[in-house]
């Protein structure tokens, strides 16, 4: 194999089989494509229409846990703005403003894999009309109801949706004419020069923070720091679009690290065919020397880089498939096959066996 | 949607009460058992339940759970700690879908050295239910001695006179509270063995436990081998069709998942206090519930609480209103109990005076000695068929055990079947990390990834067995409860620091047990011709003052005289005509074993004297 770094076109990654995790994962060296590029480029999403999404009934009680955890007032303006990097950001005052707007279960139905999907909008003053719009509805507004508490209206304003997984959406709300991102949740979009709020639902599969060339990248790191296989097959664990996800939500705070530290890794590696062990050999650099070409100005610890790789790749690997690693299972599925882990037992069908539990 | 969830849903949202009979701050185990039986037995009498947490709810007919068997809901995703003067700022915190924003509302640990930590150990969980919705369930009851340890150390030579003064009997004695034990197990529905507890001519309420782990002989090969005598562990967890809360169990398959100690349960199968005791009472046309409103200050006249300010759950203040011969019953978990009093009296004086009058309020604030033993064993067993516990012993409650060890009070040891069960916990509890120091022990760990964490679960997935012990801790007037001077809630209202420090009599209890674990392991191990190596401890070995096993007791003990203690025998704050605390508060020692059990009991007993009053 020539050590040149040059990417021969049958073993180029596309991203549609990254994803998918089927060819890629059948070669034992990861090369890096031709079209690397380290800007901050943003991965490109093709948003999905409004096909099996229907409106459905909320749970005021969800929408009261909403409210109290994440849009109550604060005497702590600071609390959550990430050592003062999102000051001035509304976001900035609410606890998990990255639940916003709501992922979660619906009710039973046939087929049952689906989120149901809650906004919330929290408006200033008096009578507001509010609509939801985006690619949910076909870009046609639909208004939002007005929260009725403890007999009386109040000012935040609500609207659920039934969104089948692994989808992505944009939209916005309406208040009085006005079109405005939703003030609270994490993910913004530009479209076609305007800005989008974002979201996705469960297991969704797309990159929404990485880009195409920093996932390929991660995943062959990914791949050294979780060496696991399924027997007879090469299936992707998922761990990289895992990261992806929890980088654009829960863990919003660290994309820093992973858009300083990749680059510098990527110029360490990319100078000849990457393979596992040389992948290996700079961890095991990171973990205890001095790896080639870290810029310990732009980032002090190398290590400390190294860790939440770990960290990120185990959960991506273990965690429920619906925070989009442990794909098709395939972590647990591991588990079985080496250790007998019964996990089809105590999860729901169709993906396990348990009748009486609807996950 | 079932008829039944309907009206749960709109009980939440429907106007309130002019004024309220009773008004209970907590839905978990100090607060629902006092609200169920007043609701069971007079209806003349309106109550409401004030939760500062969420309604979750269990699975429906067809409806899914607020709650999942995914392990990232009892360890999110990782946040800094960005609050200003603490040592631990900077620093990771993780937490679980339903326990508070440290950052918004943190419990402050204060060490020997004076430094200062940002804590989750003191909170149990804020939803309806509380800490039952996320504990393992363990429901044992505490033995005659724990109630009279001051009796029992008086005339040995095991304390000193100093500390001796600091310990004080219970106003009440095992037989007194043995009834409620009773009514307990019962409307609660646990399941588990009599035979072979050191309570003697008891009767206990329980259904039938499921087959012990496999994992679990370990354990009970080693009690046999060194004579003691086992029981099933009494759990919080139904095993069949409870009718007190009219909860079915369609298959015992899947009782035991692994998903156990700090996961709610989706199926109801868990006995926390929403389906066992609020559920049954909640489409009562006298009880209110309302979730996500914390209280915040206790009005009161002449010795007589008037109401209650609260946040609602929009964040806004409303006055709840006691009616005249009302009652209002604190049972929100010791420490932010105590911070309610403690908040209250700092904007009433004679609240102040009132509550303060021994200046004993916040003081004897305990949790437990405990520890324990763990061992690898070189056979590997699915450790996701399990349940919390599965064999409990009573050796440590004996006399002839403590006359021997010379120790001052007992405690119960019980294993862990559930623990690491799943590849997640087996990795961020790596090293014995938990909950402030989660995740710590695999990132120490650094060299586990690639081939090496291969290794690891070829070795430790499924093979690892540990045993406890829950004994009693030394109370102490300095370790107490009080309100942070400078730092303050997103409410803008002081936080609640904690000091904790153990006592040389708390080194011996948990050396001697920890002892006693790793034989119990060792001779099971033996027995069967297994290999492993066992490890034991007490907490206090590592750097973790701040470790409380989630059990907050004292602060505002009960007792019979009104110079040593903050409340009267029916945990009634002594200077106060109507105001109650029955959360893990009242306990002036802390009891040989997991505390939830008696907490609820002692509910039940102090609901039958409220009842009798209004």
């Amino acid at each position: 194999m020539p050590a040149s770094g040059k990417t021969s076109p049958k073993r180029r990654v596309s991203r549609r089989k990254l994803l998918k995790g089927s060819l890629y994962s059948l070669i034992s060296s990861y090369l890096v494509p031709n079209h690397f590029l380290w800007a901050a480029a943003d991965p490109t999403i093709t948003f999905n229409n409004n096909v099996n999404i229907s409106k459905c009934s909320t749970d005021e009680q969800v929408i009261l846990n909403l409210i109290r955890r994440s849009l109550t007032p604060t005497a702590l303006p600071l609390a959550h703005s990430y050592n003062g990097l999102w000051q001035g950001d509304v976001r900035s005052q609410i606890a998990t403003g990255w639940s916003l707007p709501l992922i979660g279960k619906g009710y039973i139905e046939k087929p049952i894999d689906r989120n149901t999907v809650t906004f919330i909008f929290k408006a200033n003053g008096d009578a507001s009309e509010v609509y939801l719009s985006g690619s949910p509805t076909d870009d046609q507004p639909i208004q939002m109801h007005q929260l009725n508490y403890l007999g009386a209206t109040k000012p935040y304003y609500y609207v659920s949706l039934n969104i089948p997984f692994g989808q992505i959406h944009r939209y916005k709300f309406i208040v009085n004419g006005t079109s405005i991102v939703d003030p609270n949740s994490y993910i913004r979009k530009r479209v076609n020069g305007f800005e989008w709020s974002v979201f996705y639902t469960d297991a969704y599969q797309g990159l929404v923070t990485l880009n195409e060339a920093e996932a390929i990248f991660l995943d062959s790191i990914v791949s050294a720091i979780c060496p696991f296989q399924l027997a007879n097959t090469n299936v992707n664990f998922g761990q990289t679009n895992y990261i992806d996800k929890i980088l654009s939500r829960q863990e919003h705070h660290h994309l820093i690290n992973y858009k300083i530290c990749l680059p510098m890794m990527h110029q360490a590696l990319s100078q000849q065919t990457v393979s596992v062990e040389l992948i290996a050999d700079y961890l095991k650099a990171m973990e205890s020397g001095e790896p080639n070409h870290w810029d310990y100005q732009r980032y002090n610890s190398p290590k400390h880089f190294l860790n939440l790789l770990r960290r990120h790749s185990v959960e991506g690997s273990f965690s429920h498939p619906k925070y989009g690693g442990n794909r098709d299972f395939a972590g647990w599925r591991y588990l079985e096959q080496q250790y007998g882990f019964d996990w089809k037992r105590f999860t729901e069908q169709p993906f396990g066996t348990e009748r009486n539990y609807f996950g | 949607m079932e008829l039944k969830e309907i009206i749960l849903a709109s009980l939440m949202m429907r106007q309130l009460r002019k004024q309220y009979d009773v008004i209970i701050v907590g839905s978990g185990a100090g607060g629902a058992p006092i609200a169920h039986t007043i609701a069971s037995l007079r209806s003349d009498s309106a109550i409401l339940v004030l939760e500062k947490g969420p309604l979750l709810r269990e699975q429906q007919t067809n409806r899914k759970s607020d709650f999942s068997r995914d392990e990232m809901l009892a360890v999110g995703s990782e946040r800094k700690i960005t609050i200003d003067g603490v040592t631990n700022r900077g620093s990771s915190l993780y937490s679980s879908h339903i326990e508070p924003d440290i950052n918004e509302e943190p419990h402050v640990y204060v060490n020997h050295f004076g430094q200062e930590k940002a804590t989750i150990e003191g909170y149990t969980a804020q939803c309806i239910g509380g800490g039952t919705q996320l504990y393992g369930g363990v429901s044992l009851r505490y033995s005659p001695t724990d109630f009279q340890l001051r009796s029992f150390n008086e005339g040995r030579d095991v304390l000193n006179r100093d500390t001796l003064d600091h310990i004080f009997d219970w106003p009440i004695s095992y037989q007194d509270l043995e009834p409620y034990y009773e009514q307990a197990e019962h409307l609660i529905g646990i399941n588990g063995t009599a035979e072979f507890q050191e309570k003697p001519e008891a009767q206990f309420n329980y259904q039938k436990p499921l087959d012990p782990h496999p994992i679990s002989n370990v354990v009970k090969q080693g009690f046999d081998s060194l004579g003691l005598r086992g029981y099933r562990t009494p759990l919080a967890v139904i095993t069949e069709d409870h009718q007190p809360s009219s909860r079915r169990v369609s298959t015992k398959d899947v009782v035991n998942t692994g998903f156990v100690n700090r996961y709610g349960d989706p199926m109801g199968f868990k006995s926390n206090t929403w389906v066992s005791l609020l559920k049954p009472i909640a489409d009562k046309e006298n009880v209110d519930i309302l979730t996500n409103s914390s209280a915040f200050q206790i009005n009161q006249k002449n010795g007589v609480v008037t109401g209650l300010k609260i946040y609602d759950g929009l964040g806004e203040i409303r006055d709840l209103e006691l009616a005249p011969n009302g009652v209002l019953v604190v049972a929100c978990s010791a420490i932010e109990s105590n911070r309610l009093l403690m908040l209250s009296a700092g904007e009433d004086q004679e609240f102040s005076q009132r509550i303060n009058r021994n200046q004993l309020l916040g003081r004897y604030f305990q949790t437990h000695a405990f520890g324990g033993a763990e061992t690898r064993l070189n056979r590997r067993f699915d450790k996701s068929k399990s349940l919390d516990s599965d064999w409990a012993c009573d050796i440590g409650h004996t006399q002839k055990f403590l006359e021997e060890n010379r120790l001052w009070a007992g405690g119960t040891i019980y294993n862990n079947t559930s623990d690491q069960a799943m590849p997640l916990s087996l990795l961020r509890n790596h090293w014995g990390k938990d909950l402030d120091s989660v995740w710590q022990g695999f990132e120490e760990d650094s060299s586990l990834w690639g081939k090496r964490l291969n290794q690891f679960f070829d070795q430790d997935f499924g093979t690892r067995l540990s045993i406890s012990f829950m004994a009693n801790q030394i109370p102490q007037s300095q370790n107490r409860i009080y309100l942070h001077s400078r730092i303050r809630d997103k409410w803008n209202l002081p936080v609640a620091v904690f000091r904790k420090e153990w006592h040389e009599a708390d080194r011996r209890v948990m050396n001697t047990f920890a002892e006693l674990c790793s034989n119990i392991l060792e001779r099971g191990i033996e027995e069967l011709d297994y290999k492993g190596e066992v490890q034991s401890g007490g907490v206090y070995q590592g750097d973790e003052g701040n470790r409380l096993a989630n059990h907050l007791l004292g602060g505002a003990i009960f007792g019979d005289d009104p110079e040593v203690s903050v409340l009267d025998p029916n945990c009634r704050a002594w200077n106060f005509d109507n105001l109650y605390v029955t959360d893990g508060s009242f306990m002036p020692t802390s009891g040989g074993g997991n505390p939830t059990l008696t907490i609820q009991a002692n509910s039940f007993r102090v609901a039958d004297h409220i009842v009798k009053r209004l």
